[in-house]
């Protein structure tokens, strides 16, 4: 297969990855915390820190592999 | 047992009755099945080793097996009176899970448990090293991303797989009036199958590579 090929994959992948890991973030910050508020009897809070440490988590997992096949398409 | 275990059963049983017929004989001019073999493997070996670089070769047949399993999985829905067992979320978060599973102990073999560690609190160096909260954040940020990763590893494939089994199911109920309709759709189910094969080996190969690369 030729290199242009295995470059096109490279990209379909990740463009087809993006909406799934930046979604399923908040979605298992949002589970997560609600089984801390349950067992923990803490605050509501505790939900919003959890959402909002998936959602960076999903983002950060995007950002990692969106520079890692940019540079791999270049070399 | 369930159908979705019996098809996986039997896509195993047939992966294994054409490798052993494969590489029963092996010869130094291949025959047609060896050729095929061959080709098939090499390029497999030179997708993985393209991202990984030579030390890559390790992980070929972890990866391989899993791309052509996956493969034959999704292309099982096709087959009349067979379901792909992908469009099943149990079937897909199990190998995920294996994926999750062999990266974690690959990251600890490669940089050693406290340079795994090291790796999970984002490597602070410096004056950032002094500060408490950044390499917390990280840490938790870290491991988050780890747990992320099985889960929409097994979602998008089963998601995809399931919709496509779902389209052929549906268009199957139009009886003969529709059958130019599914023909078109198996065409367009074949290149889902593959691309979706392609896209798990990838993300595979790609989290491999985040550890051994020591990507940051």
């Amino acid at each position: 297969m030729k290199q242009e090929t295995y470059s096109y994959i490279k990209i379909l992948g990740v463009v087809i990855f993006i909406p799934f890991a930046v979604g399923i973030g908040p979605l298992l910050g949002f589970f997560t915390g609600l089984y801390l508020v349950k067992k923990f009897s803490l605050g509501p809070y505790v939900i919003f820190i959890c959402i909002t440490l998936g959602f960076l988590s999903g983002v950060f997992e995007t950002i990692r592999i969106i520079k890692f096949i940019f540079r791999e398409t270049k070399k | 047992m369930n159908a979705d275990i019996l098809y996986s059963l039997l896509i195993i049983a047939g992966l294994v009755s054409v490798s052993a017929i494969a590489c029963r004989r092996g010869a130094l001019v291949p025959g047609r099945m060896q050729n095929a073999a061959e080709l098939l493997f090499g390029g497999i070996d030179d997708f993985i080793c393209g991202i990984l670089g030579p030390k890559g070769r390790r992980y070929t047949p972890f990866i391989g097996t899993l791309f052509i399993y996956i493969l034959c999985m999704n292309l099982a829905g096709l087959v009349p009176f067979m379901k792909s067992p992908t469009s099943n979320w149990s079937t897909t978060l199990a190998l995920a899970l294996c994926v999750f599973a062999y990266v974690q102990y690959s990251a600890v073999r490669e940089l050693g448990f406290l340079g795994y560690l090291d790796h999970l609190f984002g490597r602070p160096r410096g004056i950032v090293a002094f500060s408490v909260f950044i390499p917390i954040l990280m840490f938790f940020i870290h491991i988050v991303s780890e747990l992320i990763r099985p889960i929409s590893l097994s979602l998008r494939l089963r998601s995809n797989i399931w919709g496509e089994d779902m389209l052929i199911g549906v268009l199957s109920g139009f009886g003969i009036k529709a059958v130019p309709l599914i023909v078109f759709s198996m065409g367009i189910i074949i290149i889902g199958a593959v691309v979706q094969a392609v896209v798990f080996s990838l993300l595979t190969t790609i989290y491999f590579a985040l550890v051994l690369t020591h990507e940051e």
